[in-house]
């Protein structure tokens, strides 16, 4: 025989009809005899009733929302679509560079950075070697990386994961595997990488710097969406402005190196892959 | 046209980045995650939420295996994302506590398990009919934000949609046991509620 409080405790699954057998009928038997138990029930069905209209008004969006949606939507469909059209007839698809890199430098500025590039990464990446057909975009493009990256206040895993997910959602293979390459000897499992791109939330970040990644990601994504939201929550997690210019920075870098490593067709290098 | 389309169709038109496709899908799937965020959520956050929940889905649908439904997929995500948010303001109480009644019920049980202080209906007519419906709506408002967000998701699921107490289960990363569990709990609150909201007129 059921008590009160059995009865009460099974009551909701009663309700849906999800007893076994001898439960349901040991709660009929119980309801028959027990006024209280009875009412509790019935109170449990109204109270249930009551939820049954909030959800159904949670679950009408506003038309205005509905809105905003669909065109979020079709920009970012916009974007990915801008980045995979058919190649104009005429143009072929190849995967040679289009301007071989420089592999032994006559110019003694050159020499003196490639030097410098090889005792910061221990080799000169083709990205360098392509800039260095003019030494001053050279020298002031490995300026900005040395300083970001080898400088700066924020740690240096951080920001290989920042370049990790920008390059990323920028389809440039050639920045994702350097920086992918960067996080798995700092310690970081390839599905902790994985989870970078497809869930960052979920990461061993703290709060202020994936607060700082998603509003990199964002403005690299979808420049022109108000980024106030995601200021503000940055700003929440207590980030100092020098650090808000220094991700997004990093995210601006390694944005326009995507670009210009694709269009040139830049390749990995041999001894990297 | 798109309006009875199978799952199947829709989730490789949407791995095709279909625009139509998105658009129908949004249509059709933002009223469910809503609830899912709006169980644990304010409105506005709620949208929020929901529009980040398709910008991650655009990027994640390649890697959508069909071993849950699309819906409790979008679900899941929309869920993943209202925790965080709730983690990121800290207002977000564990809930590790899975016995089948509330407390405010369980103490009017005498030790032998019948009632010590007896639950008295809701006589003829139903409490909808009784109180003013604003200040049930409000009141009610309050305590399904209260309750710990993946009791009220739980609820609003089930009620809401045709989901399996198995889908809502996968939706909310815990076992469908749990899932019975935080429903009855849920309706007990509300029913403790309405029972308080009657008798003393205060919320």
């Amino acid at each position: 025989m059921l008590s009160c409080k059995q009865a009460t405790s099974l009551a909701s699954d009663y309700l849906e009809d999800e007893l076994p057998f001898l439960q349901r009928l040991g709660m009929r038997i119980h309801l028959a005899r027990c006024s209280h138990c009875a009412e509790f029930l019935s109170g449990l069905r109204e109270a249930n009733e009551l939820v049954y209209e909030q959800a159904g008004a949670a679950a009408r969006p506003d038309p205005d929302f509905l809105n905003r949606l669909r065109s979020s939507v079709s920009a970012h469909l916009q974007k990915d679509k801008s980045m995979t059209d058919p190649l104009e007839p005429g143009a072929e698809a190849s995967n040679e560079p289009l301007i071989a890199g420089v592999d032994d430098p006559v110019d003694e500025r050159v020499r003196r950075i490639f030097d410098d590039i090889r005792e910061k990464e221990g080799f000169v990446p083709n990205l360098f070697r392509a800039y260095a057909h003019q030494p001053d975009v050279l020298e002031y493009n490995w300026a900005r990386e040395k300083s970001l990256l080898y400088g700066g206040i924020l740690d240096e895993s951080f920001k290989s994961a920042i370049v990790v997910v920008v390059s990323s959602d920028n389809h440039c293979d050639y920045c994702v595997h350097h920086h992918r390459a960067a996080l798995l000897s700092s310690g970081f499992s390839c599905a902790e990488i994985e989870m970078l791109v497809s869930d960052p939330e979920n990461t061993r970040f703290s709060d202020r710097e994936k607060a700082l990644l998603a509003l990199a990601r964002q403005a690299n994504l979808d420049p022109h969406r108000p980024a106030d939201l995601l200021l503000a929550r940055v700003r929440a997690e207590g980030a100092s402005d020098a650090e808000i210019i220094e991700a997004m920075s990093v995210m601006e870098l390694y944005s326009s190196w995507n670009k210009f490593l694709d269009v040139m067709r830049i390749p990995l290098e041999s001894d990297v892959c | 046209m798109l309006h009875e389309r199978s799952e199947e169709s829709l989730v490789s038109a949407l791995r095709s980045r279909d625009e139509a496709a998105y658009h129908y899908a949004v249509e059709h799937y933002t009223g469910i995650m809503l609830a899912t965020a709006r169980a644990m959520l304010d409105k506005a956050s709620a949208e929020d939420v929901v529009q980040d929940a398709w910008v991650s889905v655009m990027h994640a649908i390649d890697g959508f295996e069909s071993r849950s439904s699309l819906k409790s997929w979008l679900c899941r995500i929309t869920a993943n994302k209202a925790r965080n948010h709730l983690r990121k303001h800290k207002r977000e109480s564990p809930q590790d506590d899975f016995s089948a009644l509330e407390s405010d019920l369980e103490s009017r049980f005498s030790p032998d398990g019948r009632w010590r202080n007896p639950f008295h209906g809701f006589e003829a007519s139903s409490p909808v009919e009784q109180l003013e419906g604003r200040i049930l709506d409000d009141c009610l408002q309050k305590h399904l934000g209260d309750m710990p967000g993946d009791q009220s998701a739980a609820l609003m699921l089930t009620q809401q949609s045709s989901m399996s107490k198995e889908e809502v289960a996968s939706v909310l990363s815990v076992s469908a046991g749990n899932v019975r569990v935080m429903i009855h709990r849920a309706r007990q609150r509300l029913l403790l509620m309405v029972e308080r909201l009657r008798e003393t007129g205060e919320c």
